[in-house]
């Protein structure tokens, strides 16, 4: 036994058991993958994958042995299974849950190019229910990266006495679907949620409370030790009259559940979506996608999946043997391949020069979505609004920075269209004709821009993040969520029925998200000395000058 | 820079091709993981260099995220086409917008797969 010292937890202890898989290359690649992206707003947000796991396997711990204790308690014939093992499958599983996150960010995983059902299929193929069951999807692409590499190290240490199948099921999600009575699998499902929940998981709760630490940012405070020890199962008779089980939170909890709720809320709300880690964030997700692209052209012999981001660029031999510098990919990859300069391509000159040079990051023209909203409301029309948020919304996936240079480039996208309607292929000649004219209003979002700068004489220098959801309270998922609150034995309800708060709903414009505008600090000096505010002009021009 | 192709994309461009082929309007959970790893396989024979959102959970926040175009039905994990728009509408918003090159790749490879998933069906109807 070990005990790890936690800011947080104070002491974790972890059993000779859990110790291998924490000592295993795999497991410590975690040190060097970090857990948030907030450094840029929050400096001390420093923490890695590696301190976030052994934190989620400690609250799991915790939580198995309330929910282990109160079943026991109140229904001691119901569960026949093996305990043991389960706490042993599920405890791994909060463990190795990150094993296979990608560096940095989850954009990341958008390049895992595994068929992850076939692979895990492979690993356990005598599990058909676990591949039937897997039919709509595997989970988040981590996750069930996770639940492969997990599998992998766990059978490569010998450990053997635990439910594979359940392993995965708990690192990805995938409930058992399959049930001739409504308790069947039931407490296998509700291990699952403990780490994969919608609303409340260790992982979630370990997230909220260590980011909240880390970055001195005043959330909430949360009672876990209350919520776990009201953890358990109980009797439900739903509106039909029939009779089954639920997973259920006593009444004591009510109030954490809603300081959970409030505690994702803060983060998402004021932390997540602020325009300098939304930007940060942007510029490493065009960093990796950078890095993949030198890699794999610089390499194409060697990594044949036509992407840095496999099985083996995480495992400890990578591709040494093969000539290629990439093994336990982490975040330090990326950085090294940013700093060295190798790569000499347009976009990997502008992103070193932009993630080193703080100064050189382009500015957020306000500062908030409530900001935001207030000016657009303010300034434009419904049906423009509607229009040029629609406009940036489409282009989002693939344009950043507004410039000369990215408006040239869709000036000669919009040529390659007119050449293809000239295709005899009868599809592509209609797809190049309705590209053309997606493409026409792709122009007028720069040609605006261009002549807003040379009315106003500042440089032609912009970027933009769409943010794709208003902020949503998570309340509105509570209304939704399966969770249920146990008032009484006799009084069982779904949490929704109980209550006292209703998310407000956004209206349908708000439904669409909205937007982020960057200029140079030059431009905003610029905007100042004339006492002008640039966001206000800014949205006013477009408002005169757009066409829907 | 870089193109990230949304799942929306995925969604609506393999609508498009379901309801040319087989006048179907909407597409499971199931085919379109299948059609999202085609994609992504192709994607690298052709050497086209683009990110493709492409799992389910992509794909339901997609269908959520376009609520004007999808309607999601969560009990039999299929997405299909909101009832007030048309197949030209899908076109319109989700045939475009991408670099030339990822848009036709985008249309060729989810018209090929769907007409080869229609051949198999017949196939089996046959036997």
């Amino acid at each position: 036994m070990k005990q790890i010292k936690d800011p947080i937890y104070e002491y974790i202890s972890i059993d000779d058991d859990y110790i291998n898989v924490i000592d295993s290359p795999e497991y410590q690649r975690l040190r060097n993958v970090i857990q948030t992206s907030f450094q840029s707003l929050y400096p001390s947000a420093l923490h890695n994958r590696f301190t976030h796991s052994i934190g989620v396997f400690h609250l799991g711990r915790k939580l198995f042995t309330s929910f282990r204790e109160n079943v026991k308690n109140n229904f001691p014939c119901f569960f026949i299974g093996d305990w043991d093992k389960l706490q042993k499958t599920f405890l791994l599983a909060c463990l190795l849950h990150d094993v296979g996150h990608s560096p940095f960010s989850h954009t990341g995983e958008g390049f895992y190019k595994d068929n992850f059902r076939e692979e895990i299929h492979k690993s356990l193929s005598a599990d058909s229910e676990l591949h039937q069951d897997m039919e709509h999807g595997t989970g988040k692409p981590h996750e069930a990266m996770s639940a492969i590499v997990g599998l992998k190290l766990i059978r490569r240490l010998g450990i053997t006495d635990i439910d594979e199948g359940l392993f995965i099921r708990a690192i990805t999600g995938v409930k058992y679907e399959k049930k001739s009575a409504p308790d069947d699998h039931l407490i296998e499902n509700i291990v699952i949620g403990m780490l994969n929940g919608s609303l409340i998981d260790v992982d979630k709760l370990d997230y909220l409370i260590r980011d909240g630490y880390v970055t001195g940012f005043n959330t909430m405070s949360l009672d876990v030790e209350r919520l776990f020890a009201a953890y358990t199962i109980a009797d439900y008779t739903d509106s039909s009259a029939s009779e089954y089980k639920v997973p259920a939170y006593k009444r004591s909890a009510l109030s954490v559940i809603e300081n959970v709720t409030f505690a994702n809320d803060l983060e998402r709300h004021w932390i997540q979506n602020h325009p300098s880690i939304l930007y940060d964030a942007r510029l490493v997700d065009l960093t990796i996608a950078s890095y993949d692209s030198f890699m794999k052209r610089k390499y194409r012999d060697v990594l044949t999946e036509n992407t840095v981001f496999t099985q083996t660029a995480l495992s400890l031999d990578g591709y040494i043997d093969q000539g290629v510098p990439l093994s336990l990919l982490s975040d330090d990859d990326i950085i090294t391949y940013l700093k060295n300069g190798e790569d000499k391509s347009e976009n990997a000159v502008l992103l070193k020069k932009q993630y080193f040079g703080r100064g050189e990051r382009l500015k957020a023209l306000w500062k908030s979505e409530s900001e935001f909203s207030h000016l657009e409301r303010e300034i434009m029309g419904s049906a423009i609004r509607r229009s040029f948020k629609a406009a940036l919304k489409a282009i989002s996936g693939h344009a950043f920075f507004i410039n000369e240079n990215e408006m040239e480039k869709a000036k000669k996208q919009k040529e390659l269209m007119e050449a293809a309607e000239q295709s005899e292929d009868p599809d592509l000649k209609s797809a190049a004709a309705t590209s053309r004219r997606a493409q026409e209003a792709v122009i007028r979002i720069f040609t605006t821009f261009h002549q807003f700068c040379i009315e106003k004489s500042l440089d032609f220098t912009f970027a933009f993040i769409f943010v794709e959801h208003h902020y949503e309270s998570n309340y509105s998922k509570l209304q939704n969520s399966d969770i249920y609150i146990e008032f009484s034995k006799k009084r069982v309800i779904p949490f929704r029925d109980a209550l006292s708060v209703t998310a407000v709903q956004p209206d349908e414009d708000e439904k669409n998200g909205y937007y982020y505008i960057f200029s140079s600090s030059k431009n905003i000096c610029q905007m100042q000395a004339k006492n002008e505010d640039f966001g206000r002009e800014i949205l006013r021009y477009i408002s005169r000058n757009w066409i829907t | 820079m870089f193109t990230f192709v949304g799942a929306e994309y995925i969604i609506a461009n393999s609508l498009i091709a379901l309801k040319k082929a087989k006048n179907q309007t909407n597409v499971s959970l199931s085919e379109l993981n299948k059609l999202g790893f085609y994609i992504q396989q192709m994607s690298t024979k052709k050497e086209v260099d683009a990110v493709f959102l492409i799992s389910q959970d992509q794909m339901v926040t997609a269908a959520c995220d376009f609520p004007d175009y999808f309607e999601y039905n969560a009990a039999e994990k299929t997405i299909c086409v909101k009832q007030t728009k048309q197949i030209a509408d899908l076109a319109s918003r989700f045939v475009g917008y991408l670099p030339w090159n990822v848009t036709a790749f985008l249309v060729k490879t989810t018209n090929e797969f769907v007409q080869s998933s229609s051949q198999a069906d017949r196939q089996r109807s046959i036997q």
